[in-house]
């Protein structure tokens, strides 16, 4: 899976980065002295590097944990986001990763610790409210987890703040780490759908919506808290039929009663983003949909966006009370 | 400046460019691709043919960026063409003739690094070069050892993405054999030893490249013969034709009707688009 490991000088001794190589005996390791230099260079190819992305192991030194922007959130006033992990196994067409970095490297940060320590401090500042934290920001939080063993890190984190939350955004079915542990009552594990169809074609190397469904399922027949993520909300043109098909498997399988929240979100990115995916995949059918671009931002054009938007609410709250229920995120 | 452009076509998957120090580098290679020189008056030997080029660059980094710089110029200024450094390096204890990519390069003058990214499954091992500016005797890293090597990757990337630029050097050198036994002959046998890699990098990087083969250009001259476009007008209709192109799988475009007005014929053409079903096909 990772046959290239770039090394950075400082974290060469790190415990974490020892039993990552450990992992992948025959990967080609280099040394380097900051990860900028491998991560950064203008002359690289997202699309090229997909083929065959390498694994970073660095060190972060400062923003550990920043405010989720505005309107991003499951309900808390206190919402922060954390990026351990730059980049993502999984190749959909409409992440913003590909217009946000040249490179598709995936880039880990090895100190947990200090992001933990972040995270213990801003908690901390306001005892009794929640506060949330969103780890899926720029990565998939569970995708790589054999690897990174994050959740196994930061869910043991959790465990101790119980005014903390987070919320860990996947579309794997890496639940191994979670099953073997006792569930973490704050700990919301979101699973992202698209209807099958829209999954196949824009949603490269993920596993099928029904598969993530049965790990959903799973981890809350254990007791996990699970959260649904209809984001972003894609057309085609039988795109009714599609997601009432969804929302009626989804919320068969799931029991309602017991999810913690459900969103939905539309397709948004930003222009120049937007400018970079669509030049990296000329040929690419999603990008030459009805789309709009206002104010330096790419949607779909309004009124379709807000039929899309419309239908789905209506149709998510035809299962889904509306306290759970969490409607739009820029 | 290059005296001529030559726009040889490239083969489907992008041109290929080789850069070599030596002629004994070259001959090889220049024999197993069948190259041709190329006629007249050319500032380093030039051997082609339809995709690939390979230029004699000469000894050391100088030389290295002046030809590849010329090379650019020569063959039309293309993007995202693969460049292909191949050579001969030295190694503390590397067997002689054994063919080597490099993942990182250093410049040993500067300190300044590249770190070449390979995106395909190579039939070789691979290796940090340092590109120093006298030849090496000493061997005192764990590393190879050339002279060209960081001027190729800093000139290269200036035209290709970095996942197309790329060195393969074979041992001419090491603790053992000496530098300054080697001779032309025994230079081209190392390098005549590791074309099957080489041909197999030059084709994987190959089939990248097909993937960054821009779409063709749309042909607007039929619209504007017959309406008039504004400036910003153009740029619509050029990225209408273009989403009709993705979203209809290339069909042919029906006839415009008779419409007076060139904002009539954008309107039009979105409207076309925007009947279109909206099907997105399942990933390759
Ligand atoms: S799973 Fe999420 S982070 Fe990964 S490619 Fe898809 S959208 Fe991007």
């Amino acid at each position: 899976m990772i046959d290239t490991i770039y090394v950075e000088q400082s974290v060469r001794g790190h415990p974490r980065v020892r039993q990552i190589l450990g992992r992948f005996p025959a990967a080609r390791v280099i040394g380097c002295e900051r990860y900028g230099e491998v991560f950064n260079p203008k002359a690289q190819n997202f699309r090229l590097q997909k083929h065959r992305p390498a694994l970073i192991l660095a060190e972060k030194f400062k923003n550990f944990v920043l405010p989720a922007p505005a309107g991003y959130g499951i309900g808390a006033m206190r919402n922060y986001y954390f990026s351990h992990l730059l980049n993502c196994l999984y190749d959909c067409r409409y992440c913003f990763l590909q217009g946000m970095y040249q490179s598709a490297n995936y880039l880990l940060f090895v100190n947990y610790e200090d992001f933990h320590d972040e995270i213990r401090r801003l908690a901390a500042e306001s005892p009794g409210e929640q506060t949330h934290f969103f780890s899926g920001y720029d990565c998939d939080s569970l995708a790589l987890e054999p690897v990174s063993r994050f959740a196994e890190s930061f869910l043991s984190l959790f465990r101790d703040l119980p005014d903390a939350w987070i919320e860990l955004r996947t579309k794997s079915t890496q639940i191994r780490t979670l099953l073997a542990m006792q569930p973490v009552p704050n700990v919301v594990v979101a699973f992202s759908f698209t209807p099958e169809a829209t999954a196949a074609a824009v949603e490269d190397k993920t596993p099928a919506p029904a598969k993530r469904l049965a790990a959903a399922r799973r981890l809350q027949d254990r007791g996990w808290s699970v959260g649904l993520r209809f984001d972003p909300v894609i057309f085609q043109t039988d795109w009714q039929t599609q997601y009432r098909a969804l929302f009626e498997q989804v919320f068969s399988q799931l029991e309602v009663a017991r999810l913690h929240s459900v969103s939905l979100g539309a397709f948004r990115l930003p222009e120049a983003f937007f400018r970079r995916m669509s030049s990296l995949y000329p040929e690419e059918r999603l990008f030459a949909g009805p789309l709009d671009s206002q104010q330096g931002m790419v949607s779909y054009r309004r009124e379709l966006e807000q039929a899309l938007l419309d239908f789905c609410r209506t149709e998510i709250l035809k299962y889904v009370p509306g306290e759970k229920f969490f409607p739009c995120r820029t | 400046m290059p005296p001529s452009v030559n726009r040889m076509s490239g083969c489907n998957g992008g041109f290929v460019h080789f850069i070599v120090a030596l002629p004994a580098e070259a001959k090889p290679l220049v024999s197993h691709y069948r190259l041709k020189r190329r006629p007249g008056d050319d500032a380093f030997a030039i051997f082609e043919k339809e995709g690939i080029s390979l230029t004699v660059s000469g000894i050391g980094k100088a030389a290295t960026a002046n030809a590849i710089g010329y090379t650019q110029v020569l063959y039309g200024k293309r993007r995202n063409s693969v460049w292909l450094n191949i050579g001969v390096a030295g190694h503390h204890a590397a067997p002689l003739g054994s063919a080597w990519i490099g993942h990182k390069i250093t410049d040993a003058e500067t300190g300044r690094r590249w770190y070449p990214g390979i995106c395909f499954r190579t039939h070789c091992p691979s290796a940090e070069i340092r590109t120093v500016a006298q030849p090496e005797t000493e061997y005192a890293l764990d590393c190879l050892y050339d002279m060209e090597a960081s001027a190729f990757a800093e000139s290269a990337c200036r035209f290709s993405t970095g996942e197309l630029v790329h060195c393969i050097k074979v041992i001419s050198d090491n603790r053992e054999s000496v530098i300054w036994d080697i001779d032309p002959s025994r230079v081209s046998a190392y390098v005549e030893g590791a074309i099957g890699i080489i041909l197999h990098t030059k084709q994987a990087l190959r089939h990248l490249a097909a993937e960054l083969t821009p779409l063709p250009e749309v042909d607007t001259a039929p619209w504007t013969a017959r309406w008039h476009f504004t400036a910003q007008q153009r740029l619509q209709l050029e990225k209408l034709l273009r989403r009709w192109r993705v979203s209809s799988g290339d069909r042919v475009l029906p006839d415009p009707p008779n419409l007076e007005r060139s904002r009539q014929v954008l309107a039009w053409l979105d409207g076309l688009i925007a009947a279109l079903p909206v099907h997105l096909p399942p990933a390759p």
